[in-house]
């Protein structure tokens, strides 16, 4: 029982990891294909797809900040891991905003990549216009990240 | 998962690059000569290769067509999604084999590659009067054509047996479909054909029992009140399309039944027009083979024009819309 804090803790910074993850994993696969599917029938387009390709993947970077920021407050790369069962609690909740917009932003962003790489391939002049689509749904995940980030840095000056 | 077909609506959306556009065919208009148009349209990529030099037009799109499915066949492993294209050329092929086997007419030339079944066993099956090998929605509609057409000897009879047999097959090939392009597609298929049939049947006085023999049901016409608007004459088949959702093809319709090819192909044009913005389905591929499909029949009218040396406005009067 004195230990589930920290199992609770670090299941949050997995899940952070985790969920992003998988959302960036599935979400630059998705644009990858579309990606090779215009550089099949025109080579030159390769770094104008490539671009669209990685927005995706920033998801599971911010999961990875987040599980790591996570993994230092907690104790576990160093220091002491000393971490009560409130708090535990506290760290899971604060990793849960990164995980789950992390999932969802980064397969709806896939989307919106794969439609601006079929507008770069029958219109390579509109790359800027082609970004800006799936660059808005990058908001949500840095909000989210935001979130997670402040949480996380806050526990420890909260009493519980 | 749901097949999303993400590579392949790319790669079409960089292949609809090289679609003509209206531009394209104005350009093709105003070629002083056949030879010229050949030149543009082999800048444009048409053609087998930049060395062979292919003066037959019906050659030269020939290896146009194929191109478009050899682009199909790298995009799509399940090709049983574009059936209800392919079961047109399987009774196509079917009707030809009949044919020519009870006149002893057969020649390579009747049939068309691509369909499901390869015309030569389709030829086998009629030859020696068994079809229990060939697919299951064939197999009665053969049977009960090549019977009528030993019997009577009345080809007609042999032909609306086999095309209300394909309609009913892509009808069901449409409602199995999970594309809605290939449900609405269908529909205009079904229902096209099925006023066509009932113009032509009016223009030549059939019964109303031939009618109900050849049409086929679909969800956007009342079969009955068409059978009995094509019994009573032109002006209530008219009257009946202005009450349903054709009623846009009525002028055509009064123009001639090549008119009302026109208003159908350019209805296929519009219908696939959505899917310039669909990055997620099969829609887009069927909508690039379709617009292909349709390009080559626009270049075949103006270089079989320019061949016959055709008036131009004669020409553009039969031009299609164009996809891009």
């Amino acid at each position: 029982m004195d230990s589930l804090g920290i199992v609770l803790a670090l299941l949050g910074a997995a899940l952070s990891s985790l969920l992003a993850g998988i959302g960036s994993a599935i979400g630059v696969g998705m644009a990858g294909e579309a990606a090779a599917g215009v550089v099949t029938e025109d080579p030159s387009k390769f770094s104008k797809v490539l671009l669209l390709q990685l927005l995706p993947g920033t998801q599971g970077i911010y999961g990875l900040l987040v599980a790591v920021l996570t993994l230092i407050q907690i104790g576990i790369l160093g220091g002491s891991s000393d971490v009560s069962l409130g708090q535990g609690l506290l760290y899971l909740v604060s990793c849960l905003p990164m995980a789950f917009v992390g999932l969802w932003s980064a397969i709806r962003q896939a989307r919106a990549a794969v439609s601006g790489i079929g507008t770069v391939a029958k219109r390579p002049e509109q790359m800027g216009k082609a970004m800006i689509f799936p660059a808005m749904v990058e908001t949500y995940a840095i909000l989210a990240l935001l979130v997670s980030v402040l949480s996380i840095l806050n526990i420890p000056n909260i009493n519980i | 998962m749901k097949e999303q077909y993400t590579y392949a609506v790319a790669r079409i959306r960089a292949k609809e690059l090289s679609l003509l556009s209206g531009s394209d065919i104005n350009r093709l208009m105003s070629c002083t000569s056949y030879e010229e148009c050949l030149n543009v349209l082999r800048d444009k990529g048409w053609g087998a290769d930049k060395d062979t030099f292919e003066s037959d037009y019906q050659l030269f799109l020939k290896h146009e067509e194929d191109k478009i499915w050899n682009t199909v066949s790298e995009l799509i492993k399940d090709k049983s999604v574009f059936n209800v294209l392919f079961y047109q050329i399987d009774y196509h092929n079917l009707k030809a084999a009949i044919k020519g086997y009870i006149t002893n007419s057969i020649s390579e030339d009747l049939f068309s590659l691509g369909g499901t079944v390869e015309p030569s066993f389709i030829l086998s099956c009629v030859k020696n009067d068994n079809f229990k090998d060939l697919p299951s929605h064939m197999i009665l509609p053969a049977q009960e054509a090549l019977e009528k057409l030993l019997h009577t000897g009345d080809g007609q009879l042999c032909d609306i047996i086999i095309d209300k047999a394909l309609l009913e097959t892509i009808k069901k090939a449409g409602e199995k479909s999970e594309s809605s392009l290939i449900r609405k597609y269908t529909e205009l298929y079904i229902a096209s054909t099925d006023i066509k049939i009932a113009i032509r049947s009016q223009m030549m006085n059939k019964s109303k029992d031939f009618l109900k023999t050849a049409l086929a049901n679909c969800d956007t016409l009342d079969i009955d009140r068409l059978t009995i608007a094509a019994v009573k004459g032109f002006n209530d088949i008219c009257k009946y399309l202005e009450t349903t959702k054709y009623s846009d093809s009525v002028p055509f319709i009064k123009e001639s039944v090549q008119s009302f090819d026109f208003w159908r192909d350019n209805k296929v044009i519009e219908l696939i027009k959505d899917e310039k913005y669909n990055s997620f389905s099969v829609g887009p591929i069927i909508a690039y083979v379709l617009a292909r499909e349709n390009e080559i029949k626009v270049v075949r009218i103006i270089l079989s024009g320019k061949l016959h040396h055709i008036d131009d406005n004669l020409i553009k009067e039969r031009l299609r819309m164009m996809y891009v």
